[in-house]
């Protein structure tokens, strides 16, 4: 059986807080896992988590690229402040997904978007901290792209078809006199 | 008494990407778990912008904003501690990352913008953070080389 109680190693402060604190019920795990699931089904909290996403991917590459903003915004022809709206998320700016593209591209980043059911999880292969490009075999297929970068896991296409595509001769179509 | 890592209720495990998110029990005690029903149920806007600071932190290496997460201004005094800030709203939560077999963010204890006691909130993430660790050692001792 576990042992529950606040043991008399822990010292005074760390006990005294941890009494402070109720103890938890298997009713308020229920209860919390409830409220915590609900938050996240609010389709802005998606939108709002996507930018913070994209922000601090950016500050990332912003400093692994020894850039600053200004720079960036000279890049860009944009002015430093409209950056800075951008980077702190600001209402006042449109994310829209042409915004990111052309910041990511700036900043030698690509975006990648995966819409997927309710019912379904994108599919985490590994995890790298190295970019990697997996080239495939065979004459006419595509690399298989792995999305990498140093803080993501890697998504590896799976639309790419498995066996070489033969090139098929086109048609041609004639009219009978 | 046991002290475990309990999995935040309702934080789907495939969002964890980077970091697996985690709340330090001690006996029946889970400070996070509490704050954030409380959040839940008194400041839903904090609850959310905690639950999406989270969620960024668990597939982020690190966080860059300060606005979301800040290091502690005195690691020397209180360790690598870290706090995930609503930004403007009250709520704070405690954390430090902890590296070993499975890569985690260990939350320890909350805080209430406004309390006036942030830097005591800091320190008993740090006590409490050494206090998880000297507990580990003990019931998991680090492996040693063996003598040649």
């Amino acid at each position: 059986m576990k042992n529950n109680h606040l043991s008399a190693d822990l010292p005074a402060d760390l006990r005294a807080y941890l009494e402070s604190v109720p103890p938890s019920t298997p009713e308020m795990t229920d209860s919390l896992a409830r409220a915590n699931r609900a938050a996240q089904e609010d389709p802005q909290f998606d939108a709002d988590l996507m930018k913070m996403v994209f922000v601090n991917e950016m500050l990332t590459a912003l400093d692994e690229r020894k850039e600053t903003k200004s720079t960036l915004a000279d890049r860009l022809g944009k002015t430093r402040q409209y950056i800075q709206k951008l980077f702190n998320e600001d209402k006042r700016v449109n994310f829209t997904i042409e915004t990111l593209c052309t910041v990511a591209h700036a900043l030698g980043r690509r975006v990648h978007m995966h819409v997927y059911r309710e019912n379904e999880q994108p599919v985490i292969i590994s995890r790298t901290r190295t970019p990697v490009m997996i080239k495939a075999g065979g004459w006419d297929r595509p690399p298989a792209m792995v999305y990498a970068s140093s803080n993501v896991d890697r998504f590896v296409r799976t639309d790419l078809p498995t066996t070489p595509v033969k090139k098929e001769a086109p048609v041609e179509y004639s009219i009978a006199a | 008494m046991t002290i475990t890592l309990a999995e935040i209720p309702g934080l789907d495990p495939t969002v964890q990407t980077v970091w697996k998110v985690r709340a330090l029990v001690i006996g029946d005690r889970n400070p996070v778990q509490a704050a954030l029903e409380r959040w839940a149920e008194d400041h839903p806007n904090a609850h959310k912008a905690i639950l999406k600071v989270m969620r960024l932190a668990a597939q982020q290496q690190r966080v860059k904003k300060e606005e979301h997460v800040k290091r502690t201004s005195k690691p020397k005094k209180h360790g690598d501690v870290y706090e995930m800030r609503a930004h403007t709203d009250i709520a704070r939560l405690f954390f430090f990352y902890e590296e070993g077999s499975e890569s985690l963010i260990i939350c320890t204890n909350d805080y209430d913008k406004g309390n006036r006691n942030q830097d005591a909130a800091f320190q008993r993430c740090g006590d409490l953070r050494d206090f998880y660790r000297k507990y580990k050692n003990e019931k998991q001792p680090p492996l040693r080389r063996p003598a040649c």
